[in-house]
């Protein structure tokens, strides 16, 4: 495997209200991408639904509990694969669990439930015969007949049935009334001793799919021919293919995917998304946010005063209250954000979106698909590290989730606005632009290096694509799989959030001199406060080697909105948003920073907001790195972050001052 | 020819697929293999090549649509038709004195 797979924590536990080890049936849903495998899971387990990375990967494997006339049946929806000879990580995950060798999926005795795309047969059969020559019980079924009617193409069930020497049922995954038939055939094979692939008796090729290894290549090209020439014999004992007829599909893809229109209609898509997770979006995180740090916080604090200590109160009101507030703001992003991830999906549009920035993406050495959340990584970093669950492949998922953090995101153009129009006056909005431009830069630059050195193994591929039909979203699917997400969001990356914004508090709550109770200490007499004075020499290259400047840039950590709260906190400048205020908060920054960098205060401003783009945007979005890619990779890109912000902080205000 | 200087609606048969060797395997799985019919469906941005296999669509870039060699295909009994006409053609015109 590739040297990039993180190794998080494995969660081996079985999904909520499953037993340990039992005669319980067990399934494995196999498919290929956009059969509707994923509504399918969706219908057989309703709510019963619980998220594992795939031992030593960060591949993302959905457990549930499907609970059924036969009884209850745990289910693992593997990743959409095209074949067993993988390909990248996912496709591994699909065929090591398939064999057998992943610890605490499956296991030997569980059913195979391969999807079959009626209107693409022959990719899906192929799958199938994979899968059948594991050795496992298998059930296939069918979905998408409806389309292949219309196509002209309508297939008998009973027939392909008897060709392929497995039970066949069909059916339209989004009708749980539909799905109890399947829940039979299940129960049924379980108790079956599984039959090999009729007329095939060649043994299949196993070893990991190394396309690079011309040995392996060939030996797999010649495995995969004698499928070939099955799903042939089964094709042609099927009815006759139709021709080619202009689908619906495709005459919406003679716009969407038009030569000249093809690119405007995506960056339109594009646009609109990042409105949804901006503009929409902030007026509702508002709402929330002002609820729970004020009614909610005032009935915490009324309920603490008669009988808590002082400092007790602080810690629940302004540490965890403050925290949970702060996951809970998050959540309406989140939601609106996987909605609309999962409409474009859904719908069929997300591979075509993938196809239209496939070359831009190409360029800097990634999958076209990154182009989503790095564009949304511009309104928030957060949705945008979550929206990286739409590539396939997870390197390609790791790669873009290091680079999305120097995507530079609107809390970080508050910081901009109050340090350019304290410093730059009529030169500010260039000022600022420059910061863009930088953040584009280091993307770039970023994939650039990483695809040289940790990501040497990501090999450029050609483009092969398969296009869904497009089809209407199913609201109640989407519906149940944003609320599953956004749930796994909270739960997860929240824990992480509360916990870091308490300890924050702590730190600002305990007194470093004595003359002051817990809980009521000025910054810079605090532990924070003397944490900061002692960062803040290794800030002088930098020309910002003060106080103020490292507890705002530490507190920045938290949240870059707090960065301008903490600075007028620091220079004891209470409100921020007046014009006078700001002026005074200007001035104190510019008498620091023209201090502390020998007069040339213009150039440690440009260092401060270079470096504020350049490390960590805030413990949210390091909790969903976190929660996506595992401790090492986070804690890694943690301290490249740093080292990099550092390194062009001094550089800047090196070259800054000679001017 | 290849599939990229097909135009829209024609049906073509594939003849070879030279591609980097990684992705030699995954183009036959999705069915873009030597002697398969397909038809280019659309002409996508950056010379990108949209084509039907059966009843799916595949998409791929310029260059690997370059990569595809094919020629013009006509279904079976108009073919035959023709290559009758052809060499009946071409018998009439050898035995003419």
């Amino acid at each position: 495997m590739s040297s990039c797979h993180a190794a998080p924590t494995p969660v081996l536990t079985a999904p909520a209200g499953t037993s340990g080890p039992s005669e319980r049936t067990s399934v494995l849903l196999v498919g290929n991408p956009n059969v509707g495998k994923s509504s399918l899971f969706n219908v057989m387990t309703g709510s019963r639904q619980s998220v594992m990375n795939a031992p030593g990967t960060t591949v993302e494997l959905q457990l549930g509990t499907w609970r059924t006339p036969d009884g209850a049946v745990d289910i693992v929806d593997l990743p959409g694969t095209y074949s067993l000879i993988a390909r990248s990580p996912d496709e591994q995950v699909v065929a090591d669990a398939l064999n057998g060798t992943v610890p605490g999926v499956g296991g030997v005795d569980a059913v195979a439930v391969v999807v079959l795309d009626a209107t693409a047969l022959a990719r899906s059969l192929y799958l199938l015969a994979q899968v059948v020559r594991t050795g496992r019980p298998v059930v296939a079924a069918v979905t998408m007949l409806d389309v292949a009617r219309e196509h002209g193409s309508p297939l008998e069930i009973r027939r392909l049935a008897e060709l392929v020497g497995v039970p066949v049922v069909g059916l339209d995954p989004r009708r749980a009334s539909e799905v109890t038939r399947l829940a039979h055939a299940v129960a049924a094979v379980a108790a079956d001793e599984p039959t090999g692939l009729p007329g095939v008796t060649t043994e299949p090729h196993l070893s990991a799919g190394d396309h690079h290894d011309p040995e392996r290549l060939e030996a797999h090209l010649a495995d995969a021919e004698v499928l070939f020439t099955w799903v042939e014999s089964v094709l042609t004992a099927l009815e006759p293919t139709p021709p080619v007829r202009v689908t619906r599909t495709d005459r919406v893809d003679r716009a969407l995917l038009n030569p000249v229109l093809g690119v405007p209609v995506f960056l339109a898509l594009m646009w609109c998304l990042f409105q949804l997770t901006t503009s929409v979006a902030a007026p509702v995180m508002g709402l929330v946010g002002g609820w729970v740090n004020g009614p909610a916080a005032d009935a915490v604090a009324a309920l603490l005063h008669p009988w808590a200590p002082h400092w007790l109160e602080g810690l629940l009101v302004d540490g965890v209250v403050a925290g949970v507030g702060t996951v809970l703001t998050f959540v309406p992003l989140m939601a609106i954000m996987y909605a609309a991830l999962a409409l474009l999906e859904d719908s069929g549009y997300m591979a075509r979106a993938a196809f239209v920035a496939d070359r831009a993406m190409r360029a800097i050495g990634l999958d076209g698909r990154a182009m989503l959340p790095l564009i949304i990584g511009f309104g928030c970093n957060v949705p945008a590290l979550a929206a990286t669950k739409t590539l396939p492949d997870s390197r390609q998922r790791l790669l873009t989730g290091l680079l999305v953090p120097w995507t530079t995101c609107a809390a970080r153009l508050t910081v901009y606005i109050l340090i350019a129009g304290a410093f730059f006056g009529d030169h500010a909005g260039t000022a600022i632009f420059a910061m863009y431009v930088l953040s584009l830069v280091l993307v770039v630059g970023g994939g650039w290096v990483l695809r040289r050195t940790v990501f040497r193994g990501v090999q450029r591929e050609p483009l092969v694509l398969v296009l869904p039909a497009y089809q209407r979203p199913h609201v109640a699917t989407i519906a149940k799989s944003v609320a599953n997400r956004v749930w796994a969001f909270a739960s997860k990356a929240g824990r992480i959030i509360v916990l870091t914004l308490t300890v924050v508090w702590l730190l600002m709550s305990i007194p470093a001199v004595a003359g002051h109770p817990v809980g009521d200490v000025p910054v810079q007499d605090s532990v924070y406060g003397r944490v900061a004075e002692g960062v803040a020499p290794a800030f002088a290259p930098a020309g910002m080697a003060d106080w103020h400047v490292t507890a705002a840039l530490a507190t920045g950590f938290v949240a870059k909105e707090v960065v301008v709260g903490s600075l007028a906190q620091s220079y004891a400048v209470t409100e921020t948003t007046g014009s006078a205020q700001s002026h005074e908060l200007g001035a104190g920054l510019r008498a620091t920073l023209d201090a502390t960098s020998g007069g040339h205060g213009g150039a440690a401003a440009m260092a401060f907001m270079v470096f504020v783009l350049g490390y960590t945007p805030c413990v949210a979005a390091l909790a969903e790195q976190r929660r996506r890619f595992g401790v090492r990779w986070t804690a890694s890109a943690v301290g490249v972050q740093l080292a990099v912000a550092w390194l062009l902080a001094v550089g800047v205000f090196q070259v800054g001052r000679l001017l | 020819m290849h599939l990229g200087s097909c135009v829209v609606g024609q049906d073509v048969e594939v003849l070879e697929v030279s591609t980097a060797p990684g992705a030699r395997l995954r183009m036959r799985e999705v069915g873009l293999r030597t002697g398969a019919v397909v038809r280019v469906t659309q002409h996508g941005p950056f010379g990108g090549r949209v084509v039907a296999v059966g009843g799916s669509r595949i998409a791929v870039d310029a260059a690997t649509a370059a990569g595809i060699s094919v020629r013009p295909w006509r279904s079976e009994p108009v073919g035959a038709l023709v290559g009758a006409v052809v060499g009946a053609a071409a018998v009439a015109a050898s035995v003419r004195p």
